[in-house]
């Protein structure tokens, strides 16, 4: 599957999909005006990606830093896809977090609490 | 594939189509049926927290905000501050000319005063003066422009006008009532010891000025120039203490309301011609001499005649006669 690259804007998040590599990243904001036409494809892709037959383990790394409701609806979706891809094959969730928003932790535990299968690590990051 | 976005959808649609055919419902259905709406139900749970926590995060930006734009607005005046907040005032480098007011005021001796005063004393006096004149300053509507030490520059007009005549005559009586003011304060602070009275210069002008956003990109001044402000500022070196001295442009707009009286002429740096000023005297309503005062402005006719002011009433009696024959 060729590399899936979306660059940031104001109202979306950068997507950086490299298939070859198993890593999946999700950085910046998103809060964009139709959420199902901007993720749409990227679910889409993460599906076909899951049907593939492969043993390596894979990465998903969330550097989000805002995110309004219907990205959050998104993302409930996405994780619930993640953890039944887990049943098949390794898979790392890194959440990402500034080190003082509270509320980005939060989200990533309460998202960590629906994964069974996959290793759901929070890190946080500061400015330096 | 699932389209996962549409998931609820689907089993709606499921639902509904299999209540249509009125079939029992077998328990495998059933169960998918609950599993979606525990789902959902735990979706919307997150959902509502979200939106919780951001109403929470958002109040508390809301009052950062707010908190700022209360120490921000003490910076301006508050004519531009609301300009700049509804979006009126574009911040960019950006002049237009237009007639406007202007004023300026200096404390006489005030050098005096800073080499005699404490520091603390001396920041006190400031204080209060320039709180004092600036209340007044906002009641009148004035933009203040800026503090230069116990100097004041006051301008009307922009970015709000009430009209050119109103914001002169409104620039006429803050003066007025500044000095009023002033003999409060020179009350107060002579209770308080302060060996020297305070004093006030105020010279106002009205004529073409630029105003709006002097600078660079980085770092704006929202001021005026122009020779009309090089004007006030000589009419307020040329005014007697707590005296008020205003060009013939502003007696001009302010005449039918204002008693002002004649004084010199002087001469202004840009300006070819000799300036004639006029004393600010008072309100015509607070004085008797407002009895046998007329004014009239109508297409065709302009009038004023000030019987307190008649040097020679043959010549009047004969001018009047004249401009009645002319309609005859």
């Amino acid at each position: 599957m060729e590399t899936l690259e979306i660059e940031a804007t104001e109202t979306t998040p950068e997507i950086n999909f490299d298939f070859s590599n198993h890593s999946f990243l999700f950085c910046g904001e998103s809060y964009p005006e139709h959420s199902d036409e901007f993720y749409r494809p990227i679910l889409e892709a993460i599906q076909r990606y899951s049907q593939s037959s492969s043993d390596n383990q894979a990465t998903f790394v969330f550097k989000l830093t805002y995110f309004n409701s219907s990205s959050a609806r998104v993302l409930m979706k996405l994780f619930e896809l993640i953890d039944e891809m887990g049943e098949e094959r390794l898979i790392n969730i890194e959440w990402h977090f500034h080190e003082e928003d509270d509320t980005m932790e939060e989200f990533g535990e309460d998202f960590s609490d629906d994964i069974e299968h996959a290793n759901f690590k929070l890190m946080s990051y500061s400015d330096d | 594939m699932t389209d996962l976005l549409s998931y609820e959808e689907s089993i709606i649609e499921h639902g509904n189509k299999r209540l249509e055919t009125q079939d029992e419902i077998d328990s495998s259905e059933y169960a998918q049926l609950l599993k979606a709406y525990v789902k959902l139900n735990k979706e919307q749970n997150r959902l509502i927290r979200l939106s919780d926590k951001s109403q929470k995060k958002l109040s508390v930006a809301n009052a950062k905000l707010a908190n700022f734009s209360t120490k921000l607005s003490k910076y301006f005046s508050p004519e531009v501050y609301n300009s700049l907040f509804t979006g009126e005032l574009d911040v960019k480098v950006q002049t237009q000319r237009k007639l406007l007011t202007i004023f300026f005021s200096d404390l006489e001796g005030f050098t005096e005063l800073t080499e005699r005063l404490e520091p603390e004393v001396l920041t006190e006096l400031l204080t209060h003066y320039l709180t004092e004149m600036s209340k007044i300053a906002l009641r009148w509507g004035g933009t203040i422009d800026k503090y230069i030490g116990d100097a004041i520059m006051i301008f009307y007009g922009d970015p709000l006008s009430k009209g050119e005549k109103a914001d002169a005559i409104n620039c006429v009586r803050m003066a007025m009532e500044m000095l009023d003011q002033l003999a409060e304060i020179r009350a107060i602070w002579k209770e308080k010891g302060l060996a020297l009275p305070l004093n006030a210069r105020m010279g106002i002008h009205t004529g073409i000025c630029t105003v709006g956003n002097f600078g660079s990109e980085d770092r704006l001044d929202y001021t005026v120039i122009g020779n009309g402000v090089n004007l006030s500022s000589r009419l307020e070196s040329n005014a007697k203490p707590n005296s008020i001295l205003v060009s013939e442009d502003t007696f001009l707009h302010v005449r039918s309301e204002i008693n002002c009286s004649k004084n010199s002429t002087i001469k202004v740096k840009g300006v070819s011609y000799p300036v004639q000023t006029y004393k600010v005297e008072g309100l015509f309503a607070d004085q008797t001499d407002k009895v046998g005062y007329t004014e009239h402005q109508i297409p065709g006719l302009s009038l004023i005649l000030d019987q307190n002011k008649i040097e020679n009433r043959a010549l009047v009696r004969k001018k009047i006669k004249e401009a009645l024959n002319l309609l005859d």
